[in-house]
């Protein structure tokens, strides 16, 4: 599952996220990176699909975190309009990262310290453009 | 003088009202472990149901008085939002209490301590590594007097090197000292056990403050972030 | 307890108070049953624009600063006095938690002390019933097409209540966040919805072709594509020529978003064959969308713009057709982020 992918569609994208979600246990924190565009939400859906979540899953920019009941419940945040989680209520993610739960997080930037403090961080996930529908997906597994 | 005191500062939901015959009625919710806070949930709940148990209504509080922190900012600003709103509407004064100084207040039983205390440290978790503390030296009448440190927002073992000098004189409590007990005691502080209820915040204590304290407009009791990172200074663009 | 308000004149219209902290505006408003806007109060916290968006620990600490004056002022203006407010109302989600809490507590409080009913309200049913109030009330049955920052949708409104039927909903982005998003692509700062309708007015909407989702079929929106199509344009394009186009670009992007509104928006109309459209959110207050939403044939509401982006006074309206809680049954009532309501007991 670790390395490089090359994905042509959002159904592959979705395809290799719901691969990448048959290996995760609750209290697993995948984090989702690349840039605009990308297909982070993508992703994501495709994985919380393969874990039972049958509710829409959008951007929760606007949020900052959704949670989905699930055959394993998920969280999905999206840290964008969090610049430093060290300034943030340290009980922000409280109710998102649990060892019940299963948290992909899109925009970890700058919190990738901090969440490795608050949950086990299974996988981190780059998703890159490569033209058109054409993606390149990294997943690196520490 | 009726008072109803609440503090939210910590995962627990404590209520107090003092005042009505010779008890202060109290109630509490302390999180199972791995629940998280009810702050939003029960702190009214558990308002009410002092009330009835003391046979009063809204219109029979004199006084209120909220823990300020320091604390979680969710957890202070539902207080604080809820104290206000109380205050306001009901016209009385509010009254802004230290959560550290309240903690400080507990009273322990001699039995439960060794003899020869002369300092209390309050010190509560803040999180990523740090505890909020603040300490006091106690009188004869284990009422404590002039301020020795004060309240900051520190890591563990920067507090036990500060504390070092007071040596066995030093009663730690709070969920902090529960945490971080091993540094703590190696600077000679005694810390009660884990389950002693003296490391808990009770709004009792909070109600004996505010019975001297001056209140106020509501709206200008505020939180005491006390780390105050503030997040608009942070993220100011350069 | 007994209260003077019960024995006074049973003709006497009742009055809600209603407070609002969804996401970054703290909002109270004083509205009668009958719809009438006594006040409407709206501090908008203006700090997160620079920080591109919405910062929550910002808006948390800025609600907290700011409520207790709003409160104040929407009872001044409407020139009501707390205890003789009949329901306290307010929004309890989806929208930022922390920011949720301290309208909710605020709330609570206000209603606990006089121990009014109270009654806890979905943001959306809140857009939806903006249509409600005064002096011309927009009446059921209608289509209704909400869009925000944070939502995208189109009801059926058969009633006044809250079980309006969702029809059509976004699978990712919402139409607002599509602006900003398209705006941070553009360099443009935040909110990105009128700095792109600004720069927009100057630009060609034919000059580049985006994706509307034409061939999606359908009532749900998508705004992904739209998104990745506009970034690979401006990489197409260059950096230096993408900058002098800019206001073509975004005139296209715009024109975009509006279509891909519109184009499901016809098609609700035509499914359920209802005549009448209500449009609301932040984004109803974009021009290109009213002017685009009128040619669709329907009989076209639109609130004026303070009722359209976050307010208070459509949370008093949706509360009009929302069962009431009396005292002491809604001091445990907790806020949500999204959907996912999370039952409480008391």
């Amino acid at each position: 599952m670790s390395g490089r992918h090359e994905t042509s569609s959002f159904e592959q994208t979705e395809a290799l996220a719901a691969e990448v979600a048959g290996t995760l246990a609750p209290g697993d924190v995948v984090l989702v990176e690349g840039e605009l565009g990308a297909g982070k939400t993508t992703f994501v859906r495709g994985a919380c699909r393969a874990l039972g979540v049958d509710a829409i899953v959008t951007s929760p920019t606007f949020t900052i975190g959704q949670r989905y009941p699930g055959r394993v419940p998920v969280s999905h945040l999206d840290l964008y309009r969090v610049a430093d989680l060290d300034d943030e209520d340290p009980e922000l993610l409280d109710d998102y990262i649990a060892p019940d739960r299963v948290a992909f997080v899109e925009w970890p930037g700058g919190a990738v310290a901090r969440l490795a403090g608050l949950g086990r961080v299974a996988a981190n996930v780059l998703i890159e453009h490569a033209g058109g529908d054409q993606r390149t997906v990294t997943i690196t597994r520490p | 003088m009726t008072i109803l005191a609440f503090d939210t500062a910590t995962s627990a939901t404590t209520v107090a009202l003092s005042g009505v015959g010779d008890v202060v009625f109290t109630a509490r919710h302390d999180p199972r472990p791995g629940e998280r806070p009810g702050h939003a949930t029960r702190l009214l709940p558990l308002v009410a149901r002092l009330f009835e148990r003391a046979g009063i209504d809204w219109a029979a509080v004199d006084r209120i008085a909220v823990g300020v922190g320091p604390g979680t900012f969710t957890g202070l600003r539902i207080g604080i939002a809820t104290a206000r709103a109380l205050a306001r509407a009901r016209s009385v004064p509010l009254v802004g209490v230290s959560t550290l100084q309240s903690l400080a207040l507990a009273r322990p039983h001699p039995d439960a301590v060794p003899a020869g205390l002369d300092a209390v440290l309050a010190v509560l978790d803040a999180r990523r590594g740090e505890v909020f503390a603040a300490g006091w030296r106690m009188d004869e009448a284990g009422e404590f007097d002039n301020a020795l440190l004060a309240p900051r927002a520190l890591a563990p073992e920067a507090l036990a090197e500060l504390v070092a000098p007071l040596g066995p004189a030093a009663l730690a409590i709070g969920d902090g000292a529960v945490a971080f007990r091993e540094v703590l005691e190696r600077s000679g502080s005694f810390i009660p056990q884990d389950d002693s209820p003296l490391h808990k915040v009770t709004a009792t204590n909070h109600c004996r403050l505010a019975d001297h304290l001056e209140g106020g407009v509501p709206d200008e009791v505020r939180p005491d972030y006390l780390r105050a990172p503030d997040a608009e200074i942070a993220h100011r663009p350069q | 307890m007994a209260h003077d308000r019960d024995r006074v004149d049973p003709e006497r219209l009742r009055v809600i108070l209603a407070i609002e902290t969804t996401c970054d505006d703290t909002c109270a408003a004083v509205v009668t049953d009958q719809g009438e806007i006594r006040s409407n109060v709206i501090s908008s916290q203006g700090v997160h624009d620079r920080y591109g968006g919405v910062v929550p620990e910002i808006a948390s600490r800025h609600h907290l600063e700011l409520i207790g004056d709003v409160v104040d002022d929407a009872l001044a203006r409407a020139d009501v006095a707390l205890p003789a407010v009949d329901l306290v109302a307010v929004t309890i989600g989806p929208g930022l938690v922390a920011a949720l809490l301290v309208g909710a507590a605020t709330a609570k409080g206000l209603a606990a002390a006089y121990e009014l009913p109270l009654a806890g309200v979905d943001h959306l049913h809140g857009h939806v019933a903006a249509a409600f109030l005064g002096p011309d009330p927009f009446e059921p049955p209608f289509l209704s097409l909400i869009a925000s920052g944070g939502h995208t949708l189109l009801a059926r409104v058969t009633d006044h209540g809250p079980g309006y039927e969702v029809l059509g909903q976004t699978l990712d982005d919402a139409a607002g966040e599509a602006f900003d998003k398209g705006a941070r692509l553009l360099g443009l700062g935040y909110p990105g919805g009128p700095a792109l309708e600004r720069l927009a007015a100057d630009g060609d909407p034919d000059a580049f072709s985006f994706p509307t989702g034409q061939r999606m079929g359908g009532l749900d929106f998508s705004f992904a594509g739209l998104k990745t199509a506009l970034l690979y344009r401006v990489r197409d394009l260059g950096e230096a020529e993408a900058s002098r186009r800019r206001a073509d670009l975004a005139a296209s992007y715009q024109r975009a978003i509006v279509e891909s509104l519109a184009i499901r928006t016809e098609r609700a109309l035509r499914d359920t064959g209802l005549e009448r459209l209500s449009i609301g959110g932040g984004v109803a207050a974009n021009g290109a969308v009213r002017s685009r939403m009128s040619a669709l044939g329907a009989e076209l509401h639109v609130p004026p713009r303070e009722l359209c982006t976050d307010n208070a006074a459509m949370i008093a309206s949706a509360a009009r057709f929302v069962e009431g809680v009396p005292y002491p049954g809604y001091l445990g009532l907790d806020v949500y982020a999204t959907g996912e309501r999370i039952l409480v007991a008391t």
